[in-house]
């Protein structure tokens, strides 16, 4: 405990951010019960007003409270967020961890595999399948993690390979594990730290990534709340009222750019180059 | 991994910024009109895929431009006038003629005689199977400066369907090649340039047969985001814009800059109802959606007075519109008990609705490329909610497949009614059973013999009956819901002078267009 204290005290920023981020994260959560006003509870005699005591960053087109919508969908672009970077790292470390561990036929046949997806420029190639799958949200994460598995796929099976020829590894097949007990045991735990730290950089990505699919209508379906979807619906008032698009435009900058903080100072920490 | 990073960043940022310009106010620059004296641009909506009057609805555009004339033109209250025909005669029940306008010239200097006429009508004949839907023609003779059509049987609607540009008078005799770049016709401007989806430029017809027109040059600007629009004629890029949205037109408020020409459209925005579903069968729940959705709020709020609440398909300014049909006013007290009367009973407590175990959930599919739909679609989820109607909003890029294959079970839809001052064909392709456009799949006998009454009819006050009685029945059925007319609107600067909406959306340049 005491040198978790030490820990945060030496790494500031890292606690900050952290911090910074709990607060989003239980922002988001607890929407239900800070948000002033129903999300979805449309009235159109207060469509367009400004902010007031009652709608804290005004209504939109369907007098819908901005300010309760913005955190409601934060919890679903935060949700959605997640969801996606934890499939995708699951998924891509398992695969990349298989091939580079296995090699021979099976690395060859996951690599190229990978390459084709790679061919692919990557947002359009997620449009075209969330286009195809039909919008909603499961359908965007579905999209995006098919993008972005093979990332994790090559960095982890190139981590596995420098680690495959260690003696720790040589040692223990020795001592007669069996390859699962290798992958899971010895490879994977050494591995894991730099694959997190991209996971972690990656947040703010992805977000962008699910809230640009949203804001070309690919995303949750209306009435659900979603920041790159309000940004789009605010795009046709903004000249009338800008700020339909620029609290969902702040929302999203400010969530982006923190994770991406935090991923730079977790990465900063774990660099062994650096000198304490 | 840095890069991406700077680049979300800088995306996030790009964003943020694009989203503040919008907050500046007013117009930049002004460009000086001194220099391009008489040369307007007009940002439109939509686009023909070529200038062929005879294709498609390209002929639309052609008239749009100025550049091609029918045989008679519609006025600003949907009567006939003369345009290349000066006067005409009903002969009998099949047979009316006409006598072309003597001095009428085509584009390349060529007289336009009876037989022009006949040629270029029946180009358009072979080429738009429309044509011979709308004009029934049976066949054309030519005699100098006459022209006498036949049609297959006696048709009421024939010279409002002539004054459709699908039947625009062009010079058959010229180059092949013109037809889909410069036809040759006889309006007050010819085409200069075209170039595929991005505009064109039509020029001044020295040698027009009425009065001159008043501009050298005018260019059509495809600008199909409304927002860009708006923009365009904010930074003086374009000086009138078609169809404004109704969350821009606040924007050009200022009387002494802008004019804004409204006009209550031909159009309705209609939901159709797919009687193929087991909850739309039922009669209560048609009744407790057009009950439950608040069509004056819609019109006035929503899309801020650029619409008007509609009670049938017609819209108010035709002589068979809305007279003498109540239709329904917004109640949801009383939506909910028709609902709850019929059996339906939310059990779960999750706001909901469910007869015999299943939840009365609908799938609402509307297109994005009419600004009012998506808005008008949220609305009404919103609104049935709370009527204990669950929807499902699909938003697609193009309707057409869609209900035509019957994929829905209630669709938005914008569409024309009487284009023609005429509500037959209108009512016969949306609501006949087994109508091209029914795609509802509604039927009713009474509707369909009533329909069938106004092919003999001949007495237009009688017609107007008939077709009020259909709109009686639709009502009182629920054919489809009928939730509001759009207005049309035109802002120009205030330097364009001389530019009249008018009800059908294929007039827009003429020869008294004139800018300062």
């Amino acid at each position: 405990m005491k040198k978790f204290g030490l820990f945060l005290k030496e790494n500031k920023l890292f606690t900050f951010l952290c911090i910074l981020v709990l607060i989003l994260i239980a922002v988001a959560m607890l929407a239900p019960w800070i948000s002033p006003n129903d999300p979805f509870k449309s009235n159109m005699a207060n469509s367009l007003q400004g902010r007031s005591s009652k709608f804290p960053l005004g209504t939109d087109n369907l007098g819908r409270c901005v300010f309760s919508r913005l955190l409601y969908g934060g919890q679903n672009s935060l949700k959605m967020t997640f969801s996606l970077v934890i499939l995708v790292f699951v998924i891509g470390t398992a695969v990349g961890t298989t091939a580079g561990y296995l090699g021979g036929v099976i690395d060859n046949i996951i690599m190229r595999f990978s390459d084709i997806f790679l061919a692919f420029p990557g947002i359009i190639f997620a449009i075209a399948i969330a286009g195809v799958l039909g919008p909603s949200s499961t359908n965007t994460v579905i999209a995006l993690i098919v993008v972005n598995w093979v990332k994790y796929a090559r960095v982890s099976r190139s981590l596995v390979m420098s680690v495959r020829e260690k003696d720790y590894i040589k040692l223990a097949r020795m001592g007669g594990a069996r390859k699962y007990q290798l992958i899971l045991k010895y490879v994977v735990p050494n591995i894991i730290p730099s694959l997190i730290v991209m996971a972690t950089m990656d947040i703010g990505t992805m977000m962008l990534e699910i809230s640009s699919l949203s804001f070309l209508g690919l995303g949750p379906q209306p009435p659900t709340p979603e920041w790159g979807y309000m940004l789009n619906e605010g795009r046709s008032y903004m000249q009338t009222s800008p700020g339909l698009m620029v609290y969902p435009g702040i929302a999203i900058f400010i969530t982006v750019m923190v994770f991406n903080l935090l991923g730079d100072s977790i990465r900063d920490i774990l660099d062994p180059k650096k000198e304490y | 991994m840095k890069i991406k990073k700077y680049l979300a960043i800088m995306f996030s940022m790009i964003l943020l910024c694009t989203s503040l310009a919008g907050c500046k106010s007013g117009s930049s620059a002004e460009k000086t009109d001194s220099e391009q004296s008489k040369s307007i641009v007009f940002g439109v909506n939509q686009f023909p895929t070529n200038l062929d009057p005879a294709v498609e609805f390209n002929g639309w555009f052609v008239c749009m431009y100025g550049v091609g004339e029918t045989l008679v033109k519609l006025d600003k209250n949907m009567k006939i006038e003369p345009l290349l025909a000066d006067s005409w005669k009903r002969v009998d029940d099949l047979n009316w003629k006409f006598h072309i306008r003597d001095g009428a010239k085509f584009q390349d200097g060529t007289p336009v005689t009876g037989k022009a006429v006949k040629a270029s009508l029946e180009r358009s004949l072979k080429l738009n199977p429309r044509t011979g839907e709308i004009l029934l023609i049976n066949s054309i003779t030519a005699d100098g400066q006459d022209v006498t059509i036949k049609t297959k049987t006696p048709h009421e609607a024939f010279l409002g369907n002539i004054a459709d540009p699908v039947a625009i008078i062009v010079n058959t005799n010229a180059a092949k090649d013109t037809f889909t770049k410069a036809p040759v016709c006889t309006g007050p401007f010819k085409v200069k340039d075209y170039e595929s989806n991005s505009k064109v430029v039509v020029e001044k017809n020295k040698d027009y047969w009425g009065d001159k027109a008043k501009v050298d040059q005018a260019t059509f600007k495809y600008i199909k985001d409304a927002n860009t629009r708006a923009m365009a004629l904010q930074s003086g890029e374009i000086d009138a814009a078609q169809s404004i949205s109704s969350s821009n037109i606040s924007l050009f408020s200022d009387k002494s800059k802008y004019n804004i020409d409204k006009i209550t459209s031909l159009r309705i925005i209609m939901g159709y109802e797919n009687f193929n579903n087991e909850f739309l069968k039922d009669s209560a729940v048609r009744k407790a959606i057009s009950l439950g959705v608040d069509r004056e709020s819609y019109a006035k709020k929503l899309l801020k007075g650029t619409a008007v609440a509609a009670i049938g398909p017609f819209p108010g300014s035709l002589p068979f519109g809305n007279k003498g049909l109540t239709g329904y006013k917004y109640d949801k007290t009383a939506a909910a008990k028709i609902l709850s009367d019929a059996g339906y009973k939310d059990t779960d407590g999750d706001g909901i609705l469910e007869k015999n175990g299943k939840k009365l959930m609908l799938n609402l599919a509307l297109y994005t490329t009419r600004s009012e739909l998506p808005i008008i679609g949220e609305e009404m989820q919103a609104q049935l909610k709370e009527i204990g109607i669950g929807t499902k909003l699909q938003s697609y890029e193009s309707i057409s497949n869609v209900i035509k294959s019957g994929n829905f079970d209630i669709c938005l839809y914008s569409v024309n009614t009487a284009t023609s001052g005429d509500p037959q064909a209108f009512l016969e392709m949306y609501f006949r059973t087994g109508g091209s456009e029914n795609y509802g799949k509604y039927s009713n006998f009474e509707v369909d013999s009533l329909i069938d009454k106004l092919k003999n009819e001949k007495d237009t006050q009688k017609r107007s009956d008939i077709a009020t009685e259909v709109q009686k029945k639709l009502l009182e059925d629920n054919s489809d819901i009928f939730f509001v007319t759009p207005m049309l609107n035109l802002v120009s600067k205030s330097s364009v002078s001389g530019l009249k909406m008018y009800p059908v959306d294929y007039y827009l340049l003429n020869n008294s267009v004139s800018i300062r």
